[in-house]
């Protein structure tokens, strides 16, 4: 399925029929939001069930609450997300992830030793595949793979990214840069790739 | 014979990965049951808002079954969210019980003749619910308000309450409620609205035509 994005003033009127049970108007919110929201959440826990499972729930509370979107604070898109993040963060029982809470701070997290002058997307990396980069890209704590994947992967506006987090734009830019570098690190990054002029 | 050329690995920066991986993400779709799912939700939330937001009391329901008459559903209540989960929560209990152990009280049977008093009481009202709960029962659930005026909690209704939740029932367990159904549909299930009492237990039953 491929995705159609909507203009504002059909999602508006989708979202209207929507309420009053229209299930053709769910099929066109569903088609425009669906695929970013659920490749978000899969890229998060690495999961298809998982992140299904998420997305399903996210949309029932929308279907259920449609009043809760208010299209002056951000895009259906992004609040579709928004919820999907919580309703993952609610069900996901891994150890590994529950000990990086969603409102953990930046400061919790040591920077790692590398030139901080180095721009990590332009670090070269050992590693091609993008399954190993899949990999450690789990293995980043959470709020750096959130930012990573809203940012790099879905390149996904900054200020959307940073309203589906929930942070602030500053705060949203600073673990989009560590996540980055803590990434090319967790896949062998060396050096700088020589700019050809 | 071609020969594959792999790029080296010092030709890929950081930024070329994440593209890729983008690239790659990207060819990702959720399963279709998803949709499908959502979609029997609308379809059940365009047929089953109302009864869904709109809490019973029972004090007044009672009194209707009970012959005293005066007794109407409040369905312009205001929407009550917090009773809304509660609602679905018991909901889930209640398919529970009925596919499960049977433990739900089936008062037709055990009592015909009152049982058949409370059913014209109710459907009198133009609300065609058959109760299932014995007399009793409803008696110890949803306590008249001659026997509560010393129970300041039963006073604030907060133990008298039930809500009218749309279901689908299969055909045969309509026997546990003393219904009648056709033995050739038994699989099928039959859309259905259950007065549910705060406790799970179920009161009344409405089967949509």
């Amino acid at each position: 399925m491929t995705d159609c994005p909507m203009p504002d003033n059909a999602q508006h009127a989708a979202m209207t029929r929507l309420v009053g049970g229209d299930t053709l108007a769910l099929d066109l919110i569903y088609q425009a939001h669906s695929g970013p929201v659920y490749r978000y959440l899969l890229a998060l826990c690495g999961d298809t069930s998982v992140a299904a499972d998420a997305m399903h729930d996210a949309f029932v509370a929308l279907i259920d609450r449609p009043a809760g979107f208010d299209s002056t604070r951000g895009t259906l898109g992004g609040y579709l997300a928004g919820i999907a993040r919580r309703v993952l963060w609610a069900r996901w029982r891994d150890p590994l992830h529950q000990a990086t809470p969603l409102d953990s701070s930046d400061e919790a997290f040591d920077e790692p030793m590398s030139d901080a002058s180095d721009d990590p997307m332009q670090m070269v990396v050992t590693i091609q595949d993008s399954t190993a980069l899949m990999a450690a890209l789990l293995d980043l704590p959470w709020i750096f793979r959130e930012a990573v994947v809203l940012v790099d992967l879905q390149e996904r506006d900054y200020r959307e990214a940073a309203a589906i987090a929930g942070i602030p734009l500053n705060t949203l830019r600073t673990r989009v840069l560590r996540g980055r570098r803590r990434l090319a690190l967790a896949l062998g990054a060396k050096h700088m790739k020589e700019q050809t002029l | 014979m071609s020969v594959i050329q792999f790029p080296k690995p010092e030709d890929t920066c950081l930024s070329d990965l994440l593209a890729h991986a983008g690239e790659k993400l990207n060819q990702e779709a959720p399963p279709e049951w998803v949709k499908l799912q959502l979609r029997a939700h609308v379809a059940r939330q365009a047929t089953a808002p109302r009864q869904l937001q709109a809490p019973v009391r029972l004090g007044a329901l009672q009194s209707n079954a009970a012959g005293g008459g005066g007794g109407e559903f409040n369905a312009n209540s205001p929407i009550d969210v917090k009773a809304w989960g509660v609602a679905l929560a018991v909901l889930i209990a209640l398919v529970a019980l009925m596919i499960g152990s049977g433990s739900t009280r089936l008062g037709g049977a055990s009592d015909p003749s009152a049982a058949a008093q409370l059913t014209r009481d109710l459907t009198s009202a133009d609300d065609e619910f058959v109760p299932v709960a014995t007399p009793q029962r409803w008696r110890q659930l949803v306590p008249r308000q001659s026997d509560t005026t010393t129970d300041s909690r039963s006073a604030a209704g907060t133990s008298a309450r039930a809500w009218v939740v749309a279901a689908e029932v299969p055909a045969d367990q309509l026997a546990r409620f003393g219904l009648p159904f056709d033995p050739s549909r038994a699989g099928e299930p039959v859309r259905a609205e259950l007065l549910l009492h705060s406790s799970g237990e179920i009161l009344a039953v409405r089967l949509e035509r």
